[in-house]
């Protein structure tokens, strides 16, 4: 399973101004994450116990955040997630979600991948764990794309480039053949000085 | 492609608690909900032993009832995560996933899930790493002896 580039852990967190939503069918699932991300600092927090309610929230309140349970009755969290990015509009439909599930079936894992959520956390969630996907969320500069197929972050996390021997799909891709060099080579000195740490002031 | 703003981008610049704080604030939920889950995850453990268990008249159970009481065990294991019973648990639901595929229970294997799942709830805390090992593969072993279920297709 994918892990996310570690970062550097900050000392502290203002999670005062957030909205945040919870969605998950087990109440006292629901209640526990709830008090998990009240200790985190938040304040807005909104409960749904099922997708449904969500989406009426969604269509009333700007939100900041969704954390939403998979395995659901009638709509589940993929199909909710789904729902928001093509159907809720600006802001909302931008927000981050991240998938929490028990036991899930691969196809369940390959669903909440392409669903457009930018994680899928397994249950039962730790408080450091989803500590850890919130700071990892404020980090991401991933942009979005809206596709017939998929509407959500890019599920690329790296840059490399297609797959050897193969054109690239995206207009950014960039070919595999570098060619020859059509400037100066750099000196040493200036490839030392571009390895030179220097300070930084905070 | 396009960038869209993001709104936790600001978390960790300005005010705010200390991240030990938000922590062990976390941390105290899960120690209040413990005996609550506990309770929780007895009862249901009980509900699976008399509709699964070996004195039940086992026949022509429904899967899907078996392994949604099985996921809300893992569902509230949390604030009980030292037990590990939520990985005997999600075993579980793997098993009932398998034989579901197979049509036809195999009750030998559940027998062996649902003492574990007992063994954990009651003993858990007391195990070792040795012991816990032993209980994981054994497990593992049951459920590996049928085919995995096949992925649901992509889209689906």
């Amino acid at each position: 399973m994918f892990e996310p580039p570690k970062i550097k852990t900050p000392v502290r967190i203002n999670l005062e101004r957030l909205t945040v939503m919870l969605i998950d069918d087990n109440p006292q699932a629901l209640d526990i994450l709830a008090q998990v991300v009240a200790g985190f600092g938040v304040r807005q927090i909104i409960k749904c116990e099922n997708a449904e309610m969500a989406m009426q929230v969604v269509r009333k309140h700007p939100l900041d955040f969704v954390i939403t349970d998979d395995q659901m009755a009638g709509t589940d969290g993929c199909q909710f997630v789904e729902w928001l990015r093509r159907e809720a509009g600006p802001p909302n439909a931008f927000i981050p979600v991240i998938i929490v599930t028990g036991h899930s079936r691969l196809g369940q894992v390959k669903r909440a991948r392409d669903c457009g959520a930018h994680f899928l956390v397994a249950k039962p969630i730790t408080p450091k764990v989803l500590l850890d996907r919130i700071f990892w969320i404020s980090k991401d500069e991933r942009e979005f794309i809206e596709t017939a197929t998929y509407a959500g972050p890019d599920r690329r996390f790296k840059r490399e480039g297609p797959p050897p021997g193969t054109k690239g799909r995206r207009a950014e891709d960039r070919g595999t053949v570098v060619g020859e060099a059509t400037t100066p080579n750099l000196s040493q000195d200036q490839i030392n000085d571009m390895l030179k740490p220097s300070k930084v002031t905070i | 492609m396009f960038r869209v703003p993001n709104n936790l981008a600001g978390i960790t610049q300005n005010g705010g608690i200390l991240l030990s704080e938000a922590l062990a604030n976390a941390n105290q939920v899960m120690k209040d909900m413990r005996k609550p889950c506990l309770r929780t995850i007895d009862r249901l453990l009980l509900e699976i032993g008399q509709r699964f268990g070996p004195q039940a008249r086992r026949g022509d159970e429904d899967f899907q009832v078996l392994y949604e009481l099985s996921a809300r065990i893992i569902d509230v294991s949390a604030p009980v995560a030292d037990l590990q019973i939520d990985r005997a648990a999600f075993s579980l639901c793997e098993l009932v996933d398998r034989c579901a595929a197979q049509s036809s229970w195999d009750w030998p294997s559940i027998d062996v899930h649902l003492d574990a799942l007992q063994l954990l709830r009651h003993a858990g805390a007391q195990l070792g790493g040795a012991e816990r090992k032993k209980i994981f593969d054994g497990l593992d072993r049951v459920t590996e002896r049928l085919p995995a279920a096949g992925a649901a297709p992509d889209g689906a």
